[in-house]
Parts: structure tokens; C-alpha cells; sequence
């Protein structure tokens, strides 16, 4: 983990989208403390200001002069400059020593650079001037230090840029620790995830049990894998058995062969070889097709081929099928087909799926049994027999692929019939069910 | 008999193919890539032309594409190593008459090639059909042979009928299942085989030659002259 990736990181990227909201927010509030202060302070300055003035306006000629001295001199402060001229500009009183040029008479208040004539040291900054032509023909300037305005606006100044450092600071920690921490957990997930990547799938990404987003994504990233774990070791199991069953016809029809040829002999023996080879070949070219079939079915694109299915003809037309090849090996075959209302379906697969229960039934049912497809009028498809029968710990078995009963292994088939039914079930999203009679054993699509 | 384009590009497949229609009578003409393959049947003069999915050059559906788009209506069987559902409608709605799957015996292949050059026997809109020692009124659903009426049963009717209009075309399973039930699936099994042996038993009379007989182990043939 380097410094240079926390820049990358989201959480970093997200600490620095707010630090510039942040110092925008802050910006604007001090700003607003900013003006608003330095107008109420402005605006009280000039009150008194004015008011000082006026005070002075109601005053007798001969006691104005005085009353502004005492005025400027009662201020320990020395926040106050005062003068009086008559007419012409000439000095009647007050401590303004000498007439101010640039005072605009019209009784407003004005800003001052640096005092007016006369001024104390202390009276050297910006301040605050009134002039105006008092009724008796005399004029009257009146400043005032406007400081301590200026001193609350420095004040809130500092506060502004030691706030924006602070808060920005904070903002730019706890994003780098969030940034770290976010990124440390990843780097742990992605350990985990190169772990997995290079085969070894029982790795899982580590939770911290604080519940948070990570945690919660790791939840589910953990089950998935494990549902893919679970399915590749099916598909393990499968293949395992794919190459077993695969292998024993295979193994059968290269013996064949070979035997054929070290033999030698008439034309006859080696025609009967290439049959038997021929035979074997077909039937392992059934076995892939079973295959191809199966995993066509669960890829599940054909249920965008689903169409109403008449129950009853299907049953019927599987029955009718089937019935003669039934007869021919000494079985009774029976059917009990009920009205039952249409489903929505994949009329071939479901047929396909009848067929192999039939095609399971008439193979495994020894002559002289009974046989008995039925369909009940709430559109439940059965195939019963009186064969041997399942031993229930089997019956789910059944229906994962390559599976068959222990005595199957020596009959045709390739075991893949009851996993098509299976699957074609799981396609329309209805169940099997298998059932032990006495003896025998009854299958049943519910299709409802 | 006739000429057959075989566009297939691995060799030993197509030169069995060859040999297998030589020995059914047809003279065959091979043709290992696309292009070669489109420019030759466009030349036409061809019963049938057996066009393989995937080829080098120019692809099997592409050929066929533009061979209908030059309206070439020469029937084209698609040999494909596909055989999922899709790809077999892919394989027919692009213009092929008909669709085998790989790896598919040699007698299938001839049967549905002799299938694809045949006009069917009858008009389907008249009412009775006649061929050989068998009648069979297509108003009523009856059949006889000779003035014998026989006893069979819907299913066996039609797949009686299908036999006599296709009379002296080899047929195969998977082409009756095809044509006689309604549902698409691969039987396998010899259950077509069964439904066969008792509709023999029940239109062959003691005596009678049989109307339909059995060609190289796995086909049947309706025998118009018995």
C-alpha cells in the first residue's frame, strides 16, 4: 500500500469533495458574521455620530464651542474630533486646529482617511466624518475613530482563516484515515480475491463484523462463491462420472475393435466387429446428445419457446407411443388420462420428459409387470410401475446427473433419462416426486 | 439417377458421403470451401446440394443466404454439428429444406437427400390414393388391400399414408417419427421399429407380398409393386 494510491482511493476522493463544500460553507458564514457585524457596528458609530451633532444643533451659539470640547475632552478614549467655523472657514472652536478640506457638508456620515487637522496620535486611522451647515451659519465637522469596527473585522478574519485551516485539516485527517482504512481492506479482498482467481476456491473475503458496506458486500460476494464452489464441484462430480461412463464404452468398443483385428479371419467375424462398434458408438453419441440436451434445457433459453401444452394429448400420444414396445416385452400396459386444463409449457421437453419415464419404466420393469401412465384432472403426470423399485435413499439421487440404481449399470441407458426430467421439471418450475409402491415406484411431474 | 453437391470441408466425412450416394446411385460432386461451394451451385444443374454449418471461406448459412438471394431453389440439406433447437431453425429459416445433425448415419443422409429430390405421390386435396394392392380413402380415414378392409388405428393410418405417398423412397425413423408424431424428439429406442412390425402384421395378408420392406438394416421402403 502506497501513499500514492490513497489519492486514487473513493473514500479519499470523497474526504476532498467535502473539504471544498466544507471550506466554501465556512467561507460564506464568516463572511455573512463579516458584514453583518461591521455593519451593526458601522451603522451605531454613525448613530452617535449624528446624534452628537444634532445634540450640538439645539445648543445656544455661545455654548457650542464648549459643549464640543467637553465632549472630545470627556472621551478618555480620544475617540472624538470636533471643530466649529463660521462662514469663511475661520476657526470659532473645538480641537480641529485648521479648516479640513475635501468634508462634504450635507450632514451625512462619511469614511476619513487618517483624521482631521489637529488630530491625536491615536486619531491617525480610518474614522468616521460629519459636516454640516448648523442653522446659525456655522459649520460643524465632527469625526469619530471607527477602531474598534475595524478591530471586530480583523478579529473575525483571524477566526475565518484559522477556522479554514482547522476544519480543513480535520476534514484532510479523517480522510486519510478513512482513505487507509478503506484501502486496507480492500488490499485484504483483493488478496483474497487473487487467492480465489488462482484456483483456490474455498477462500473467502474477510468480514470485520462491523456490518458496514464492505461487510455487507463481502456477505454476498461469499455466497456467491460459495453457490460457485457448490457448482463446480458439480460439475467435478459430473464430469467424474461423464469420464467413467464414457470410458466403459469407449474401453468396449476399442477392446472390440482390437480383438477383431488380432483375430482376423472371414469377412463375416469382421462385419459383425464394425456393427458392434458401430452400436457402441451410437450409443455413446446418445449419451453426449443426453448431455447436450440437459444443459440446453438448464440454460433455461427455452423458456422463451413456452406454449399452451394439451395435457391430454401429449399423455395420450406418449402412451400410444410407447404402448406396443411395452407389449412386446410382456408388460400390461394401462392408462388413466383425465380431462386436465392446459399449462403453459415446453410441449417437446415435457414430451421428451413423459417418454423417458416410460422408456425408464419399460426397461426396468421385468415381463409380466404393469405399467400405468395416468393424468390426473389437476394435471399431474404419473409413471408407475411394479419393477424392483427405489430404495429411498436413491430417490434424490435420481435426479443428479449419471446416477442409476447399482443393477442399472448393466442395462442400456445412459442413466441421463430421470436428470432431463429433472431438469425439464425445474424449467416449468414444478416438482418430482418419487414414491416407493408396493412394489415398484411411481414418478410424478405436478404440472399445477 | 442424378447430380449432388456435397460442400463439406473435412475430407474423410465427405468422401464417405461421396462413396455412400455413388453407391445409391447418384453421382456426387465435392466441393471443400464456401466460395467454391456458392459458385459452383449457382452454375446450378444440381438434384440437391448437402451443405455443411461451419465451412472455411464463406459460412454454410452465408452460401445458402445467398444462394436463395440468387433464388437458386436447389433443395438443400444442412449438415451442422449443431444441433441445438435454435440453431437447426437458424439452419431451415435461412432456406434450408432440411436439417441433419453430425454425426449422423450414412443411410439417414441418403434417405432425406432421395426425400429432398422427390415430388410426394397424390394430390393432397384427392380423396383417395391408390398404389399397388393398397387403397386408401383419404375422405373416410379407410384402408384396403386388395377389397380387404383393414383394421388400424389412427396413428398406423397415418403412418400408412406417409409410407404410401412417399412409395419406393427410402425411409428412415427419425423421418417417420418426424412425420407421423407431432412432438420433437429423438425416440432412439426401436419403438418406431415396433409400431412398423404391427402395422405389417396387420395390412400383410397370409401370402401377400409385404408392402413395406425393410432396406439396410435401419430403413424401410413402401413396395408399390407389391
Amino acid at each position: 500500500m502506497r501513499l500514492l494510491d490513497l489519492r486514487k482511493t473513493s473514500a479519499f476522493r470523497i474526504t476532498l469533495l467535502f473539504s471544498v463544500l466544507l471550506i466554501g460553507s465556512v467561507g460564506l458564514l464568516f463572511a455573512l458574521v463579516y458584514w453583518q457585524s461591521s455593519e451593526f457596528l458601522m451603522g451605531n458609530l454613525d448613530q452617535s455620530l449624528l446624534h452628537e451633532a444634532h445634540e450640538l444643533i439645539d445648543t445656544p451659539d455661545e455654548g457650542q464651542a464648549l459643549d464640543l470640547e467637553e465632549l472630545v475632552a470627556s472621551d478618555p478614549h480620544q475617540d472624538w474630533q470636533g471643530g466649529l467655523f463660521d462662514a469663511q472657514h475661520h476657526l470659532i472652536g473645538g480641537t480641529v486646529t485648521a479648516w479640513p478640506d475635501g468634508v462634504v457638508l450635507d450632514g451625512k456620515v462619511h469614511e476619513l482617511k487618517g483624521g482631521l487637522p489637529g488630530a491625536t496620535p491615536h486619531q491617525t486611522k480610518d474614522m468616521r466624518v460629519v459636516g454640516m451647515t448648523l442653522p446659525n451659519g456655522r459649520i460643524l465637522v465632527m469625526a469619530r475613530r471607527a477602531d474598534e469596527v475595524h478591530e471586530v473585522r480583523e478579529v473575525v478574519q483571524r477566526s475565518l482563516v484559522i477556522g479554514l485551516i482547522a476544519s480543513v485539516g480535520l476534514a484532510l485527517l479523517g480522510g486519510l484515515i478513512m482513505s487507509f482504512s478503506s484501502l486496507r481492506r480492500i488490499e485484504a479482498m483483493h488478496l483474497a480475491t487473487a487467492a480465489i482467481v488462482t484456483g483456490d476456491l474455498s477462500r473467502r473475503l474477510p468480514i470485520d463484523g462491523s456490518g458496514d458496506d464492505f461487510d455487507k458486500l463481502a456477505h454476498s460476494v461469499n455466497a456467491m462463491l460459495a453457490e460457485i464452489e457448490r457448482l463446480v464441484g458439480d460439475m467435478k462430480a459430473a464430469g467424474d462420472n461423464i469420464a467413467h461412463d464414457l470410458r466403459t464404452p469407449l474401453t468396449r468398443l476399442r477392446s472390440g475393435l482390437e480383438g477383431a483385428l488380432r483375430r482376423g479371419g472371414e469377412l463375416t467375424a469382421h462385419r459383425a466387429a464394425m456393427s458392434e462398434a458401430i452400436a457402441e458408438t451410437d450409443q455413446i453419441l446418445a449419451t453426449f446428445r443426453a448431455l447436450l440436451r440437459i444443459s440446453e434445457v438448464e440454460s433455461g433459453q427455452r423458456r422463451a419457446g413456452f406454449a399452451v401444452v394439451d395435457l391430454v394429448r401429449l399423455v395420450s400420444t406418449a402412451a400410444e407411443l410407447f404402448e406396443p414396445t411395452a407389449s412386446e416385452r410382456g408388460l400390461t400396459f394401462k392408462s388413466d388420462i383425465q380431462t386436465a386444463p392446459a399449462v403453459l409449457g415446453d410441449p417437446d421437453l415435457l414430451f421428451e420428459a413423459v417418454a423417458n419415464l416410460l422408456d425408464n419404466a419399460i426397461k426396468f420393469t421385468p415381463a409380466g409387470g404393469t405399467i400405468l401412465v395416468s393424468l390426473s384432472a389437476d394435471g399431474r403426470i404419473a409413471v408407475e410401475d411394479d419393477g424392483p423399485g427405489l430404495p429411498p435413499e436413491r430417490h434424490d439421487l435420481l435426479f443428479q446427473r449419471f446416477t442409476r440404481g447399482d443393477k442399472a449399470r448393466h442395462r442400456p441407458g445412459n442413466g441421463l433419462g430421470l436428470s432431463l426430467v429433472a431438469a425439464v421439471a425445474r424449467l416449468h418450475g414444478v416438482a418430482v416426486s418419487v414414491r416407493n409402491g408396493k412394489p415398484g415406484c411411481r414418478i410424478e411431474i405436478a404440472l399445477h | 439417377m442424378g447430380h449432388i453437391l456435397v460442400i463439406e470441408d473435412e475430407a474423410r466425412t465427405a468422401g464417405e458421403i461421396v462413396d455412400a450416394l455413388a453407391e445409391a446411385g447418384w453421382s456426387a460432386v465435392h466441393c471443400d470451401d464456401g466460395d467454391a461451394g456458392l459458385r459452383l451451385a449457382l452454375q446450378g444443374g444440381f438434384d440437391a446440394i448437402t451443405l455443411d454449418r461451419l465451412l472455411p471461406g464463406c459460412d454454410g448459412l452465408e452460401v445458402l443466404a445467398r444462394l436463395r438471394r440468387q433464388s437458386v431453389k436447389t433443395p438443400v440439406l444442412m449438415v451442422s454439428a449443431l444441433g441445438a433447437i435454435d440453431d437447426r431453425v437458424r439452419g431451415l429459416r435461412a432456406g434450408g429444406d432440411d436439417y441433419l445433425v453430425k454425426p449422423f448415419a450414412m443411410i439417414e443422409l441418403i434417405a432425406r437427400v432421395e426425400a429432398l429430390t422427390r415430388r410426394h405421390l397424390g394430390d393432397p386435396t384427392t380423396t383417395q390414393l391408390k398404389i399397388g394392392s393398397l387403397t386408401m380413402d383419404l375422405l373416410n380415414r379407410l384402408v384396403y388391400r386388395g377389397d380387404r378392409l383393414l383394421d388400424v388405428t389412427q396413428r398406423e393410418y397415418r403412418l400408412l399414408e406417409y409410407f404410401a405417398r412417399h412409395a419406393g423412397q427410402l425411409l428412415t425413423r427419425s423421418m417417420l417419427y418426424e412425420a407421423v408424431w407431432d412432438y420433437k424428439f429423438d425416440p432412439g429406442t426401436n419403438l418406431i421399429d415396433v409400431h412398423i412390425g404391427r402395422l405389417r402384421r396387420k395390412i400383410d395378408g397370409e401370402g401377400e407380398a409385404p408392402l413395406i420392406v425393410t432396406v439396410r438394416g435401419s430403413g424401410w421402403m413402401f413396395d408399390a409393386s407389391a
